[in-house]
């Protein structure tokens, strides 16, 4: 037996080296890498030993960058406004979709299609859309109301008041098919005669949704806040393509950028050659991540534990 | 309750017949109904209008050479000239000093109009071209205000005294344009009503044939209007992008006066694929020393377009996904079939990284990718991200279905572990493989923050599509056409292929969740 179990261990080791070999290298050592960069100022040359020792420094700095917390402020702005927006949009989609329809299937690929293909790509379209003077939405608008409007002058993404809006607009058009497909799977398993008692019930159609279809959608609904919190802290590329981080607004008498999230500005700061501090930048996102996280799973212990109590 | 759930059980077949036939019957004519809407939207546009007008004419004549006309042609005459001249003139200096045009505007549409106009003594297009040029003038007028002046004062001043004449002109003109200024919006609701009298038309026929509720068909007519709508405004961006990368360079800015939502090229041309593949290079000059480190030159840019670009994504890409595939096949069958010690352990490790955002490893991967000397490669494109946490799992929830007594069988007829995984554990789970094959590469096709930081611009050969995007976007931000054309490489090529293998797509990127 015990022979039998070292040979399955040997074997299932040459089915794993490939896979945890890389592992280990990419995702468990820069952890630890990322953490040690962290204690480093910005080099003076591309060589790496000349990173010099600064010990808490970068964390000081962080404490004091006003930029770095405005950034952070950009990003809940940006979860705050994107994720209802998303998940309002992709359960109207399912809604409608939800219905018997010949031709269904065309539409649910069309809502779809834009989730696979290219965000850097989405992004300059939607910023050419938005450009004033030769934009499509200038040119649209232009039409209607003269050439002296908000549109053809100043631009969706030229104003700090709405940027972030034109930002998230483009990307709730990209994404709602992806929620909308997980909503529409989820309304499918809803049983019919749920909808049947409710009726010999007298519930209107507007309860039915309140207080049937939308409770029984709420793992789905979960699912896509989390998606949502992980992906504007991933936010990056959205960024880049459309507005780089600007226009700079003034916040209590220092200029920031309006769009500038997280991810931009811990991207600037590895661009400005400040690799030590950007680590640092990298470890406080991850400890505000895994805050969260164990807030979630100790929220989540807190319900289980009440509804054993309840009965 | 149980009995009426047994009626429905036995309801259903008839339900499900009776939608069998609705199948074909029902969208076809709503595909009509489609499809006219469609000409409606278009109908605003030059073509399909003057196609109206015809018609219409034929039954009302537009009067020629009217008062209207007359007055109208006489009061725009002395502004037109005056810009007329003003703006060829700037055209006949050379590119590099020429005053640059105001935008929105092209010169040979305008004049062919404006002839075209004379020519056919309409009076409609004379006011309209009336009201262009004042709107034209009062744009003139506001840049002067704004402290960015398009034309010389002494120009704008003779303009302003001329727009007044111009009004004038306009508002006598106008009790008899009138009728002909409100066909556009009268031919637009015409053909709407003809379009929504045909659908409920055919709605009717069909609703005689095979009698359904009445109520389901206007939900359905609700239904299909509201997500034609809202599917157009999910893919307007690619339709535009389509239009735009086949525009003439400089005709990509104009404004078409007569309709906005029309984007369709008029003279569609190849030129802007061309430019962004530099097909169009000059020829290698003789090779001699002194200009040899100019040609090297030379040749590195010209090596930079989109072709090559597109031959380093799939590349990089398609390497990425084998591998990836592989490697996760491999480790899923592992955690899966056999036992080992830690095994729990370990992949509760893998779901906690899972949490961590992925631009928390993009500077320490990028520091070990700079040591190990592969800055600039293709291999370092992929390399940190061919363990995918995701790929083990979606595998190994598959894997987990194939019964044990399979493999068992498999290795009492003396199957070794290796002929087990690839004759059956892959040839099995192969739906689920070909997916996360597509998933690894169609994220890395469009990894763009990772490609950015390990590219080396001087070398073509690492550059992949969205740092091309990015770098050309960077040099040529205002010509819509070619950006455009350069976003096609990205974009067609992942939406034919999402075509074919919609399913898979959606399947597995939507897994994650569904597991939840």
């Amino acid at each position: 037996m015990a022979i039998k179990s070292s040979k399955e261990t040997l074997t299932s080791a040459w089915f794993l080296a490939p896979f945890l070999s890389l592992f280990t290298l990419f995702i468990i050592v820069p952890i630890f890498y990322a953490f040690y960069l962290s204690f480093r100022g910005a080099p003076t040359s591309f060589d790496l030993s000349s990173f010099r020792m600064v010990g808490l420094k970068n964390y000081a700095r962080i404490l004091q960058d006003w930029n770095f917390w405005s950034s952070l402020g950009v990003t809940c702005l940006y979860a705050l406004i994107n994720i209802p927006i998303g998940i309002t949009a992709s359960l109207a989609l399912a809604l409608l979709l939800n219905n018997k329809l010949p031709g269904k299937s065309i539409y649910r690929g069309a809502f779809f299609l834009p989730n696979v293909l290219d965000m850097l790509v989405v992004g300059v379209i939607w910023s050419l859309i938005y450009a004033p003077k030769y934009g499509a939405l200038a040119q649209i608008v232009s039409f209607f109301f003269g050439p002296e409007n908000f549109f053809n002058t100043t631009g969706v993404l030229g104003s700090p008041y709405t940027a972030l809006l034109g930002v998230i607009l483009a990307m709730t058009l990209k994404g709602a098919g992806f929620g909308m497909i997980l909503f529409l799977a989820a309304l499918q398993n809803i049983p019919a005669d749920v909808y049947e008692a409710a009726d010999i019930d007298g519930a209107t159609k507007w309860e039915q949704f309140k207080h049937i279809t939308f409770p029984m959608l709420r793992p789905i609904t979960i699912f896509m806040v989390i998606t949502g919190i992980t992906s504007s802290l991933n936010a990056f590329t959205e960024i880049y393509a459309m507005t780089s981080g600007g226009p700079q607004i003034s916040v209590m008498g220092k200029a920031v950028g309006s769009t500038s999230v997280s991810g931009y500005y811990l991207y600037k700061q590895f661009e400005a050659g400040e690799y030590g501090y950007a680590a640092a930048i990298s470890f406080v996102l991850l400890l505000i991540t895994l805050t969260l996280t164990f807030a979630k799973r100790a929220y989540d212990n807190r319900q289980i534990k009440g509804k054993k109590a309840a009965k | 309750m149980t009995e009426t759930v047994k009626m429905n059980k036995n309801a259903e077949p008839q339900i499900s017949q009776e939608t069998k036939k609705s199948v074909w019957a029902s969208p076809v004519l709503l595909a009509i109904a489609v499809i006219l809407l469609f000409f409606i939207a278009y109908g605003t546009s030059e073509q399909f209008l003057k196609f109206g007008s015809m018609i219409i004419s034929s039954f009302v004549p537009e009067e020629k050479g009217t008062q209207a006309f007359v007055s109208l042609r006489d009061a725009i005459e002395p502004s037109y000239r005056l810009l007329d001249n003003e703006y060829s003139a700037r055209l006949d200096v050379p590119e590099a000093e020429r005053k640059a045009l105001p935008q929105n505007i092209s010169l040979k549409q305008i004049k062919d109009t404006h002839e075209e106009n004379i020519n056919r003594e309409s009076s409609l297009g004379m006011f309209n071209e009336a009201q262009a040029l004042v709107q034209h003038i009062e744009y003139l007028e506001g840049r002067s205000k704004g402290g960015f002046p398009e034309i010389d004062d002494s120009i704008l001043k003779t303009l302003t005294e001329q727009k007044t004449v111009i009004k004038t002109a306009m508002a006598k003109a106008s009790s008899s344009s009138i009728f002909m200024a409100a066909l556009r919006p009268l031919y637009v609701l015409l053909a709407l009503l003809v379009a929504l009298g045909v659908s409920f038309y055919a709605v009717k026929l069909y609703n005689e044939a095979r009698p359904i509720m009445k109520g389901e068909i206007v939900k359905r007519m609700f239904l299909y209007s509201a997500l034609t709508l809202l599917a157009v405004l999910v893919l307007f961006p690619f339709f535009w992008m389509l239009c735009t990368s086949f525009k003439p360079s400089g005709q990509e800015l104009v404004i078409k006066s007569s309709n906005p939502f029309d984007f369709v090229p008029e003279e569609p041309t190849l030129s802007n694929f061309r430019r962004v593949l530099k097909l169009d290079a000059p020829a290698d000059a003789a090779e001699t020393e002194a200009n040899r480190f100019a040609s090297e030159a030379a040749k590195l840019e010209q090596k930079k377009n989109f072709g090559t670009y597109f031959l380093n994504s799939l590349v990089v890409s398609l390497s990425a996904a084998l591998l990836a595939t592989f490697i996760a096949a491999t480790g899923a069958y592992a955690f899966s079939k056999k036992n080992f010690p830690y095994k729990g352990a370990i992949l509760k490790a893998l779901i906690a990284t899972m949490l961590i955002p992925g631009m928390m490893f993009m500077i320490p991967q990028f520091f070990m990718i700079c040591k190990m000397g592969l800055f600039g490669t293709k291999l370092a494109m992929f390399l940190p991200h061919l363990a995918t946490v995701f790929g083990i799992f979606m595998l190994k929830q598959f894997m987990d279905t194939i019964p044990d007594s399979l493999i068992e069988a498999a290795s009492m007829d003396g199957a070794s572990e290796w002929q087990i995984f690839t004759l059956m554990i892959v040839p099995l789970a192969l739906p689920v493989v070909l997916t996360l094959f597509l998933l690894t590469f169609l994220s890395n096709w469009s990894n763009f923050l990772w490609q950015l930081i390990v590219t080396d611009f001087e070398n073509p050969g690492s550059i992949t599509l969205p740092v091309g995007l990015a770098m050309f976007r960077g040099q040529y931000s205002s010509e819509l056409g070619l950006i455009m054309a350069g976003s096609c490489f990205s974009i067609v090529p992942i939406a034919v292929l999402f075509l074919f293998a919609q399913r898979y797509f959606i399947e597995g990127m939507t897994a994650g969740a569904v597991k939840e």
